[in-house]
C-alpha cells in the first residue's frame, strides 16, 4: 500500500508541476537569472515533503502555487518597469573591451582573469583580442560581440570572394 | 497579464481536485499524510520541545484537554527517560474507517529501540492524534 501511495503521489506531484510550469511560461524556470534559480531550488524542496507524504497535498499545492505566482508577478513587474527589471535581474557588466580586460567590472563581479578566459573558451574564443565587447550577463554567462575581422566566414563572404576573383 | 490569472485558476482547480479526492472519495493515505507519518512528525516535534508545532497534530478534543506547557512537560519526561534519541520513525498498526493506530519507534544508542502506540482520528480530512497512549503515562511517572 505504501509503495502504491508513493507512486500515486509522484504522479500527482509531476502533473501538478507540469501544469504550473506550463502556466508560468517558458522562461520561468530556465534558470536564466538568480531569481529563477532560487524559485527552482525552493520548488525542488517542496516536492520532497509531498512525495513522502509528510505534508498534505493541499499544503504542497498552495506553497508551490503561491511561490510560482509570486515569481510570475516579480517577472511581470520587471518586464513592465525597466527600473524594477534592473533591480530584479541586475545589469550586464563589461568584462572585456577591444581585447583588454576591464578590471573595474571584474572587481565588481569578483571575477579573475582565468575565469574570464574560461568563459570565453566556453563560447569557442581562445584569443581575447578577437573580442570587441564582452558582457557578463545576469545569467552568469558571457555574451560577446567579436571584431569584424574575427567573425566566422559566412556563405555570403564566399560569394563575395568568388565575385572578386571574376 | 494572463499568466497570474491562469495560475490562480490552475491552483483553484487542483485544490478542488484534492478536496474531491480527500472528502469525496475518502482518501486516507495518498493526498493526506498517512497515520504513521502523522505520528512520526508529531514525535519529531515533541522531542526537541517544539510544543506549539506539535500541538498542530492533536485532534480538537485532545488539544482542548492538553495545553502546550503540558506537552512540553511530556517532552521533557520523554527525553529524561529515553536519554539520547537518535532517530524517530512511524509504523502503521491498523486503520479502520476514521480511526487508526500507529507506533512511534524511537532509535536509541547501542541498538536499543522504544515503541509508543498512539491512537488517531480522521478530522477535517486529516489524521490527528486523539490518544497519546503510552506517551501520556510518561508524564505521570
Amino acid at each position: 500500500v505504501r509503495l502504491t501511495a508513493i507512486a500515486l503521489r509522484a504522479v500527482f506531484a509531476y502533473c501538478f508541476l507540469l501544469l504550473i510550469l506550463r502556466v508560468a511560461g517558458k522562461r520561468t524556470l530556465g534558470q536564466a537569472t538568480p531569481i529563477d534559480f532560487v524559485a527552482a531550488l525552493i520548488l525542488g524542496d517542496f516536492i520532497d515533503d509531498a512525495l513522502w507524504g509528510e505534508v498534505p497535498a493541499a499544503q504542497f499545492v498552495v506553497a508551490a502555487g503561491v511561490l510560482m505566482l509570486t515569481h510570475i508577478l516579480t517577472r511581470l513587474a520587471g518586464a513592465l518597469n525597466p527600473a524594477m527589471g534592473r533591480l530584479i535581474h541586475g545589469m550586464p557588466v563589461e568584462m572585456v573591451r577591444n581585447g583588454a580586460l576591464q578590471r573595474a567590472g571584474m572587481r565588481r563581479e569578483r571575477v579573475n582573469p582565468l575565469e574570464v578566459a574560461g568563459l570565453l573558451r566556453e563560447i569557442s574564443i581562445s584569443d581575447r583580442r578577437e573580442v570587441e565587447c564582452g558582457l557578463l550577463e545576469s545569467s552568469g554567462q558571457l555574451s560577446v560581440r567579436p571584431h569584424a575581422w574575427a567573425k566566422e566566414a559566412q556563405k555570403q563572404d564566399l560569394e563575395r570572394v568568388r565575385e572578386a576573383r571574376r | 497579464m494572463k499568466a497570474p490569472w491562469h495560475m490562480l485558476l490552475a491552483l483553484a482547480l487542483v485544490l478542488g481536485l484534492v478536496a474531491g479526492v480527500v472528502y469525496g472519495l475518502g482518501d486516507r493515505s495518498v493526498l493526506v499524510p498517512p497515520p504513521e507519518a502523522t505520528v512520526e512528525n508529531f514525535v519529531r516535534k515533541l522531542v526537541p520541545s517544539r510544543c506549539g508545532m506539535a500541538m498542530d497534530h492533536l485532534s480538537d478534543t485532545l488539544s482542548r484537554r492538553i495545553s502546550p506547557s503540558e506537552l512540553c512537560r511530556l517532552s521533557r519526561a520523554l527525553t529524561r527517560q529515553m536519554g539520547c534519541i537518535l532517530d524517530v520513525s512511524g509504523e502503521m498498526v491498523r486503520m479502520t474507517g476514521d480511526h487508526a493506530q500507529a507506533d512511534a519507534v524511537l532509535k536509541l544508542p547501542h541498538g536499543r529501540t522504544a515503541r509508543f502506540r498512539l491512537g488517531l482520528h480522521r478530522e477535517h480530512g486529516l489524521w490527528r492524534i486523539q490518544d497519546l497512549g503510552d506517551l501520556a503515562t510518561l508524564n505521570r511517572s
